[in-house]
């Protein structure tokens, strides 16, 4: 990057917030040889307007940043351009407890926005794999989710409105404060899970809910994968779970190495309700009643579970890293699917674990090779894909650089759809700087800056 | 301009008989709901998206005004031809094509109407939870250009929440396929936010993929009257606040109880200054308690008199009230115009009270319908169309009602749109920057501006 930007980066932020460090770029990029050419942290929205101007007159690429802890799902690496670091935005603008909306800019961090809301007993219903460290900004840029998805929905159901710069430079609103608003397109849900490509979000208006009056978590032991399936099918249809988590027995293996020592091996069903006590109880009743191994648990026991369900991905790829492949499937072709895969991973050879959120049909599948290694799984990972597609669903790899599964589902949407995506691509970014390296659009725009 | 080589070829598409230019049936297909007219030149009857495709291709070679219509209760304007053209009329394409009860999805073309779906899904136990008062006779289609709302929306969401896909056609006659039934797993944006809402600037959907959801098992309803509605207001507040979010937090006026009286007698409070019809509903544990919890809530805020329905029939009573509101009204006057603004639930209690100030300073009777829960408000303006002078004033009471709204860090509408009715007023949300960018994103959709064309989005000098 020329000295002359850096100059001009340095007048808009002061010399501070523009880092040209190695040591800096390097935590910023997404893989060892490609990095960004400098990193800027903002401190205001109008700051990030100057940047996107600044970049846009000379066409250097940039790309929003929040803690990092997500950015390989969405993100592909990218040589050169800027990072737009935004922790140093992290404020809370407004804490309206008693509409239950915050007003938050993008950098606050997960875990000192649930601290705060607790003050008046309300949360903000996301639970990404890092809690603490990740942004705002990043969980809506991501469409973040947990677990309790199936209760609530991933984070587009729990944002109201948005602060958004364009990289024209232009700051705009979207949405309000109010749940019905029916005023413009709605932006806000079309930002959420948009990936950095198409502007930055600076500033969210959330939607809270009151913490509940109860939560209990239930764990169900069964030493058949195809029993567990069986469960998870009968309390998805009889009662109403927040969260309804199913793990193969190499995952509980996982959980087990993670520090979460449940009672028995063999594959597990993790159950949780919320809501006021009596709705809570006659649930938790209804499935103690039909299996009798449950495991009840609250506070620091349900934690505990739930803090080693987060680590799965992490613990099971330890240093040598691993692929994490995701498939889609209707709820009728769940017991399939995962009967299916899983005998095609034991074929494999492969070190291999399945977790499912099964409420929400989704199951992830966890190869113990190295994502540089992903030809050494190609052909598994095709058959799966194949299994996925046969059963009315699809399958995506999350943390490696090629989207052609990703592309062909896409393109089967109509030949218009990738002109369509062009334009609105357009609309927002008539120079094309936006995070070119993401996901969401790189099979759709010229990409000959992401290194791939 | 429709010419008659245009019609030939409508002709063509759809069919003789699908093609009508008499004056009654232009004249018929120049309103909405809403006070806004405009004659079309021609009505266009489809039964598929391959017509529609075909139509829409002629009409951007010609550059001709489209505009989409379900079951034309829209309040808005959105349904209204105001730029002539071709109206293209979806009831008759009123299949639903798929109900899949254990994956908890249904599938239907735009001309159902909302209460067929809800009537097919009912015997597996299921629900689609939007639920408009109008939903006798609004189509899906229609539901989905305008992000309906509904009663139940505090709780369950809007159509927003429950459309999962569609098939669309583009206005260049493409058609896509858009979201699907599964939840998304593959890196791609969500065009379902854009187009849910969008008036019809965006395309026509001709399939809609919808989420059902498991019938909650046991209800509980509670009426509580008040002597002013600002007490009403403040209840509202202070039922969220203590944790519980009802499933409906209707408010009416004393103006909307007696009409409603009137013509039903079915035992409401005549005296009351407004009542709170408040339902939760969900497992049968807990219920009951919640509703003693919302009964004492009540009274702390100054309810007079609050009443648990005892039974189905008094419970049905209650709703038939609600949903006969405006109906009810429609007694009072030759003309009413529904507002539909949104405030945030603590400042009901204020706009609640300026309403009532325009309704003195204007001289102009205000019946007050509220989705509480949610900010949601319905004040209807009662008037006679032909008096002039009368309508000058309503016009200033509406402006003053929304430029109020928005002070109080509302919005201009909750679920009816913005279409003809509240163009201008899209000045007063957004700024210039802001509308330029909503043009740019419309014209990415729809670059020759033939789709419900002048609507939503107000013209901006410099777009694109």
């Amino acid at each position: 990057m020329r000295q002359e930007i850096i100059h001009k980066l340095e007048q808009i932020l002061g010399s501070g917030n523009c880092q040209v460090d190695q040591d800096i770029r390097r935590r910023h990029s997404l893989s060892k040889t490609a990095m960004p050419d400098a990193v800027v942290y903002p401190e205001n929205s109008q700051q990030v307007a100057a940047v996107l101007k600044l970049a846009g007159e000379e066409g250097i690429p940039v790309v929003p940043w929040g803690a990092g802890t997500m950015a390989r799902r969405g993100l592909l690496p990218l040589a050169g351009g800027l990072i737009i670091n935004l922790t140093r935005m992290n404020k809370v603008v407004e804490y309206d407890y008693e509409n239950m909306t915050a007003y938050v800019e993008a950098g606050i961090s997960l875990g000192e926005l649930q601290k705060i809301l607790r003050t008046h007993n309300l949360y903000w219903p996301v639970e990404p794999v890092e809690p603490d460290t990740c942004t705002v900004g990043g969980c809506i840029a991501a469409g973040a989710s947990g677990p309790s998805k199936l209760g609530y929905g991933d984070v587009k159901f729990h944002i109201l409105g948005l602060e958004v710069v364009l990289p024209t430079g232009e700051i705009i609103h979207t949405g309000g404060k109010t749940v019905k608003n029916v005023q413009d397109y709605d932006n806000t849900r079309f930002l959420a899970g948009s990936w950095g490509s198409l502007g930055i979000i600076t500033r969210a208006m959330l939607k809270l809910r009151p913490v509940p009056e109860k939560e209990t978590t239930v764990f169900l032991p069964f030493k058949q994968l195809a029993e567990a399936i069986a469960a998870a099918r009968a309390i998805r249809n009889e009662t109403l779970p927040v969260a309804l988590e199913l793990l193969d027995g190499a995952a509980m293996a996982v959980l087990n190495r993670a520090g979460w020592k449940p009672a028995a091996e063999g594959s597990g069903v993790l159950v949780v309700y919320n809501g006021f006590r009596e709705q809570v109880d006659s649930q938790v009743d209804y499935v103690k009643k039909h299996y009798p191994a449950a495991t009840v648990m609250e506070e620091e026991a349900a934690a505990a579970a739930w803090q080693a369900r987060r680590q799965l991905f992490p613990v099971f790829a330890g240093e040598s890293g691993a692929v994490m492949a995701s498939a889609a499937v209707p709820f009728t072709a769940m017991e399939e699917f995962l009967t299916r895969a899983r005998d095609e991973l034991d074929r494999s050879g492969k070190e291999a674990a399945l977790a499912s959120h099964f409420g929400n049909c989704h199951v992830h599948i966890l190869l113990g090779e190295a994502p540089e290694a992903y030809d050494g799984v190609q052909e598994t990972i095709n058959r799966l894909a194949t299994l996925a597609g046969d059963l009315g669903g699809l399958l995506v790899v999350d943390n490696i650089d090629d989207l052609a599964l990703t592309r062909r589902w896409v393109e089967a949407r109509g030949k218009a759809i990738m002109e369509l995506l062009s334009r609105i691509k357009a609309a927002f970014d008539p120079r094309g700087i936006m995070a070119p390296n993401s996901k969401v659009l790189a099979y759709v725009i010229d990409n000959s800056r992401a290194a791939s | 301009m429709v010419d008659q080589a245009t019609l030939n070829e409508l002709v063509k598409i759809v069919g003789r008989e699908n093609v009508l230019t008499s004056k009654v049936s232009l004249n018929t297909y120049m309103y909405d709901a809403s006070l806004v007219y405009g004659q079309p030149e021609v009505i266009v009857y489809v039964q598929n998206a391959q017509q529609i495709s075909a139509i829409l291709k002629l009409a951007g070679s010609k550059k001709i005004p489209v505009t989409p219509r379900g079951g034309g209760t829209c309040l808005s304007g959105g349904a209204v031809p105001q730029r002539g053209g071709i109206v293209i009329v979806m009831t008759r394409m009123n299949r639903i094509l798929e109900i899949d009860p254990e994956n908890r999805i249904a599938v239907v073309e735009p001309g159902v109407t909302n209460m067929e779906l809800q009537k097919a899904v009912a015997p597996y136990g299921l629900v689609y939870m939007p639920d408009p008062a109008s939903q006798k006779v609004s189509t899906m289609g229609g539901n989905l250009g305008e992000n309906s709302g509904g009663m139940r929306g505090i709780k369950y969401g809007l159509t927003k929440d429950h459309i999962i896909g569609m098939e669309l056609v583009l206005s260049n006659g493409e058609i896509v396929q858009i979201g699907g039934k599964l939840e998304p797993i593959a890196q791609e944006l969500n065009l379902n936010a854009l187009i849910i809402g969008s008036e019809g600037n965006l395309g026509i959907a001709t399939k809609i993929i919808c989420k059902l959801t498991p019938a909650p098992r046991a209800n509980r309803t509670v009426l509580a009257s008040y002597k002013t509605l600002e007490d009403a207001g403040t209840t509202v507040s202070a039922i969220i606040a203590h944790g519980i979010i009802p499933c409906t937090l209707e408010l009416m006026d004393n103006k909307i109880i007696n009409a409603v009286e009137d013509w039903l007698h079915i035992g409401l409070p005549v005296d009351a200054g407004a009542i709170l019809l408040i339902e939760v509903d969900g497992w049968d544990a807990g219920l009951d308690r919640q509703a003693q919890q919302i009964m004492q809530i009540c009274r702390e805020n100054g309810a007079t008199d609050v009443k648990l329905a005892q039974n189905a029939r008094e419970r049905d009573n209650l709703w038939l009230a609600r949903r006969s509101a405006i109906g009810a009204i429609g007694r009072l006057a030759p003309n009413y115009d529904m507002e539909d603004a949104t405030v945030p639930r603590t400042k009901l209690p204020e706009i609640l009270k300026e309403v009532n100030r325009l309704s003195q300073e204007y001289n102009l009777a205000i019946g007050m319908l509220a989705h509480a829960g949610d900010g949601n408000l319905h004040p209807l303006v009662l008037f006679d169309e032909r008096n002039k002078e009368q309508m000058e004033r309503v016009e200033k009471v509406r402006a003053a009602l929304f430029r109020k709204a928005l002070d109080l860090g509302g919005t201009l509408s909750g679920e009816h749109g913005i279409g003809l009715a509240k163009l201008e007023f899209m000045r007063w949300a957004f700024n210039p920057e802001e509308l330029q960018f909503l043009r740019r994103e419309r014209l990415a959709f729809d670059p020759g501006e033939i789709l419900n064309a002048g609507k939503t989005v107000p013209d901006t000098d410099t777009a694109a």
